[in-house]
Formats: structure tokens, C-alpha cells, sequence
């Protein structure tokens, strides 16, 4: 699990009140609050310090000359290098290092978390696959060639990156979308998107505003989930030139000690590789929701869910103004807790028909935050019974309409 | 017939800036009730924070209501009364399927209403609402615009599906 602190940064002020300021991670995380808020600056400080970890265990990054102009030029990738105060506070945990920011030390300071005593396992630590699936991810299903326009944000460049491997890796097959029963299909000869129904091929820049928003986000998804799988050989290709000519370094000091025997030798080179090759996904979606109604916001929220659940150190972050995940989220928690309780079979189909079976969430691996704009703060969610508490935000925006119109009512009796 | 909706037995007075009103559940049947003191047992939480003197009275099994032939009427839980306000109160706390209870609540508090409103005693409040009280959870909203529009036509009170009863 990995925690964050943050404070006084971009529309962050104090931060998280409790824990002494570190926000749990959790498996599935969602960030909700007014715009303005931070929802995103949460995830896009998160996603960089993720990045940071993964680098300097790779040795992409020489922690050693770690300044603070270095440490605040990652942010730019995000476009929150500005965002920075005097009195900044970004401290993270991960699994393998401790990552520290604020303008009292001499320079940002890393430590290494390893097991002090050679009888504990060792400190697993899986290199993600980050992906920040940023909120115009429209963008490139609206605009035609949109591959070559320049001045994009940096996230939207590496996200279109990845939408081109998936419709590439599709080659002309038919994807199957988990909502209203479509298929996708990219044609590579004219680099075109189709929604294709029963009777009926359309253009993706012609369909509705939910699929342009939807495709990309479940192609890339689906992408960048399926090639996890797909064995060593195809994660050495993602290898930049420099990380493959390091790696390969590496090994041949390994190989051509003659102090090592054969099993040490294999074993160290297993070392070698967990560093350089992801093994996990941890995925970043602002807004999900983004122009679905809300029958298909649950059928997109249960198939992120399901990628997610594919491998135990997987991670889902989503900022969201959308009071209807909460719910279905709340579904899926539920689901989980029954499912364990459920033998037969005729219960199971009921339970699979509300969440599948695949795609619930462990009361213990979920955590909402809820941020307040004018504070600056953040705050998690309470539970009950391990279930989201209805207490949020969202839920009673979707009251607060009833309530006005009460107040109306009063006033039409006064009258 | 006139219904005497101020029986001694069935009300009780409190100026608690925050008390519930609980129903516990039958056997046997037993009136609605405030409390200051158990959290866990309250079905609407009402705040009166300018302490104000609330009376509450309790309806069901313990003010008689019967329709014309005779039958006991359908009743709401409760009343919650001061100055010139009145608020009729139905508590739900178990498992209705769908909007099932909100529908019962509604035709309780309608047939109760309609009877008050025949009684002498209506002509004291002017301001009129009436709640529907879930404790169950969770609560996801939605919106109640419609049902209490038609409430407020039929009956002329303000309608609220909401546990919380604010005093104002």
C-alpha cells in the first residue's frame, strides 16, 4: 500500500487532518469534491511521486542529485510545477522508498525501505505501468488526425501514445465494449474509430460524446492490462534504449562473476529484471463518468473494477463529481461481503447479476476522499458496516434539490 | 366527530436542542416515543436549536381515529407541534422493497392529515409540514419533487423524505 502527504500546494492547504496527514491509497481510491478543490492535484501529485519511485529504483532517475529544482521540474510533465509554495509539504511511501519534499531540507530526501532482518521476506516491490487518463481524453476521439497536433497537455501526448498501440495491437478485429452491447473496430488504413452495433458502422467522431469520452479509456485500459500479461519478452520492448543498455549491463556483471553459481546467477537476474519490468497498472481516471448515463456509468465502473482485480497490486484512482459511483461502488463492497457467505449456485447468479463476481471491491481496499475547496482540506469518507457512509457530498447534492424545493413550497404557503 | 389530538397520555413536551423520535418495533404494538439519550434507537433526529417548547404527540395506537364505518383509520406516527407549526412524522425503519414506503408513509400521513384538518384544532398552525423518516441505510437520494408537489396540492402541507426534522 502507498500513502501520501500534501500540503500547501496548488488549492491545497492543510491537507489531510487525520493520520498526521498521510492518505492511504488504497486499492480502489476515489477523490470527490467541487471543482477547484484538487481532486486531480491529489492524483497528479500521486501519479508523479509513483513515477519518482519507479524511476530511481530503475536508475533512471540518480537519486543522489536530487535537488529541489530537479524534484519540482518532474511536476511539469503534470503541468503543476507551478503550484509549488514556500511551505510546500509532498512526502510519499511506496513500497520500496520513502520519497520527502518540503523547503527546510537541504535537498528532497529518498530512503530505501528493506526488510532489517534477513529472515523477513523480502520487500516486494512491483513496478508499475502509471497511466493519468486526463479528463480530455475526448479530444482525441472529436478531432480528426488529432496524433499531430502539438501543444497538448504532456498526459494526453502519452495517453494518445497508448490509444495508438491498443487500436494498432486491435488490428481490424472487433473489441467488444462492455456497454449498450457494442463493438469497436479501428481501420488502420484511413486511422478511423467505428461504433459498430447490430445493423449499423459509425464514426467514432460522428457517435455520441459518452463513447468519445468511454473507447479510449477502455481501449487503453484493456491495452495496457492485456500486455501485463503477455510475458517478459513483450515488457523489455517497452525498455527505452538507456534503461535496456542498463539492464543489460547489469545482468553481465551478474553472469560473468564467477563468485556466483548458477542458481545465485538466475536468481539475481530475476532481481534485476523486477526492477526494469512492470508487473502492475495503476490506473488514473479523471472523471470517468465523463458524459455516460447512468446505467453505463455502472457498467464502466464495474469493467475498470474487474481490470483492476486482475493482478493484487493493481490500482485504481478516480476523481469523480459523480454521486452515481459512489453508489455503485458501494454495490460492489456489498457484493464482496456476500459473496464469501454465498454456496449456491442460484444465489451466486444473483449476486453476478448486480456486480459480477469479478469486479467487487474488499471493504478493506477502498478509501473516498472527499476535499473542500474553501478549506483546503481533505477528509475520508466514514463507513458503516464497511459500506461507504451515504454522509457524502455528492449523495446530498442530489438531496439539496428537495430540500430547495420544500423551502419553495413553504414559501407558496406563506403567500 | 371531532378528534381530540391533544391527549394528555399520548404527548409529552421537550425543549432538547436534539432528540429522536423512536417506534420500536411490535409486539407488542406500542406508540411512538422522543428520547435524548440512545442515538442507536432514533428513527428521525430532530434539531431544535433554538430550544425551543416542542410538544410531540403520538398518534398511532394512541390517538383513535376511525373512518365511517367504523375501522380504525390509517394513522401516522406523530405530530411535532410549537407555535404555529405543525409537523405530522411517519417513521420507517424496516425493509420495504423500491419506494414501497414512501408510498405507505404517504396515504398514512394523508389519511391523517385529512382528519386533523376537519378537526377544530387544525385552525391553530398555519405553517403545516409533514416528514418521512427512514433510518435505514443507505440512502441514496433521489429526487421527490413530483410526490411533493401533488402533496402540497392535495393537502396544503410541505412535504419532506428526510430523517432529519429541523425546527425553524
Amino acid at each position: 500500500m502507498s500513502k501520501i502527504k500534501i500540503k500547501n500546494f496548488g488549492p491545497i492547504k492543510e491537507g489531510y487532518l487525520d493520520n498526521n496527514g498521510w492518505m492511504n491509497i488504497e486499492k480502489v481510491t476515489i477523490f470527490i469534491g467541487n471543482q477547484g478543490s484538487g481532486k486531480s492535484t491529489v492524483a497528479k501529485v500521486f501519479s508523479t511521486l509513483t513515477w519518482m519511485e519507479k524511476a530511481i529504483n530503475r536508475g533512471d532517475i540518480d537519486w543522489t542529485k536530487l535537488s529541489h529544482h530537479i524534484f519540482k521540474g518532474f511536476f511539469k510533465y503534470q503541468r503543476t510545477q507551478n503550484y509549488f509554495r514556500d511551505d510546500t509539504v509532498i512526502e510519499y511511501e511506496g513500497d520500496s522508498a520513502i520519497i520527502k519534499y518540503n523547503r527546510k531540507l537541504d535537498y528532497p530526501e529518498v530512503f530505501f525501505i528493506k526488510s532489517s532482518n534477513f529472515c523477513l521476506p523480502k520487500i516486494i516491490y512491483n513496478v508499475p505501468k502509471i497511466m493519468y487518463v486526463p479528463a480530455e481524453r475526448n479530444f482525441l476521439s472529436v478531432v480528426k488526425n488529432a496524433y499531430g497536433i502539438k501543444n497538448l497537455p504532456d498526459t494526453l501526448y502519452t495517453f494518445a501514445e497508448e490509444l495508438r498501440k491498443g487500436q494498432l495491437e486491435l488490428s481490424g478485429k472487433l473489441l467488444q465494449l462492455p456497454i449498450s452491447r457494442l463493438k469497436y473496430k479501428y481501420n488502420n488504413d484511413n486511422e478511423t474509430s467505428y461504433i459498430v452495433g447490430e445493423n449499423f458502422e459509425l464514426d467514432l467522431l460522428e457517435s455520441s460524446s459518452g463513447f468519445q469520452s468511454f473507447v479510449p479509456l477502455y481501449l487503453v485500459t484493456k491495452f495496457l492490462t492485456d500486455e501485463l500479461q503477455k510475458g517478459e519478452n513483450v515488457l523489455r520492448e517497452q525498455l527505452n534504449v538507456e534503461q535496456s543498455v542498463r539492464r543489460n549491463k547489469e545482468i553481465a556483471e551478474v553472469m560473468f562473476n564467477n563468485k556466483f553459481n548458477e542458481s545465485e546467477k538466475s536468481k539475481k537476474v530475476s532481481d534485476i529484471d523486477s526492477k526494469y519490468l512492470n508487473t502492475c497498472f495503476i490506473n488514473i481516471v479523471e472523471e470517468p463518468e465523463q458524459n455516460l448515463f447512468p446505467t453505463s456509468q455502472k457498467q464502466m465502473l464495474f469493467s475498470l473494477l474487474g481490470f483492476n482485480n486482475l493482478s493484487l497490486a493493481n490500482k485504481l484512482i478516480i476523481t469523480t463529481h459523480s454521486p452515481y459511483l459512489i453508489n455503485y461502488l458501494t454495490l460492489a463492497v456489498k457484493v464482496d461481503l456476500l459473496k464469501g457467505n454465498v454456496s449456491a449456485e442460484k444465489s451466486k447468479v444473483k449476486l453476478q447479476k448486480i456486480v459480477p463476481l469479478t469486479s467487487t471491491v474488499s471493504p478493506n481496499n477502498y478509501a473516498i476522499y472527499q476535499l473542500d475547496e474553501e478549506k483546503g482540506i481533505i477528509e475520508r469518507l466514514e463507513t458503516y458496516n464497511n459500506l461507504p457512509s451515504d454522509e457524502n457530498k455528492l449523495n446530498e447534492m442530489l438531496g439539496e434539490g428537495n430540500e430547495l424545493f420544500a423551502k419553495l413550497l413553504e414559501i407558496q404557503q406563506g403567500l | 366527530m371531532n378528534i381530540n389530538f391533544s391527549e394528555a397520555k399520548c404527548q409529552c413536551i421537550t425543549e432538547k436542542q436534539l432528540f429522536g423520535i423512536c417506534d420500536d418495533p411490535p409486539p407488542p404494538q406500542k406508540q411512538a416515543y422522543i428520547d435524548d439519550e440512545d442515538g442507536s434507537k432514533w428513527i428521525a433526529v430532530v434539531v431544535n436549536e433554538d430550544n425551543q417548547e416542542v410538544t410531540f404527540t403520538a398518534i398511532d395506537n394512541c390517538i383513535e381515529i376511525r373512518s365511517k364505518n367504523g375501522k380504525m383509520a390509517k394513522r401516522c406516527d406523530g405530530a411535532l407541534t410549537f407555535d404555529s407549526t405543525i409537523a405530522f412524522v411517519e417513521l420507517k425503519e424496516r425493509d420495504v422493497k423500491g419506494n414501497k414506503w414512501i408510498k405507505d408513509a404517504d396515504k398514512q400521513l394523508r389519511s391523517t392529515i385529512s382528519y386533523f384538518e376537519k378537526s377544530d384544532q387544525s385552525e391553530n398552525y398555519k405553517i403545516k409540514k409533514a416528514y418521512i423518516a427512514n433510518s435505514k441505510k443507505p440512502r441514496f437520494r433521489e429526487s421527490q419533487q413530483e410526490r411533493m408537489n401533488q402533496f402540497f396540492m392535495d393537502t396544503g402541507y410541505v412535504l419532506r423524505i428526510d430523517r432529519r426534522i429541523i425546527l425553524d
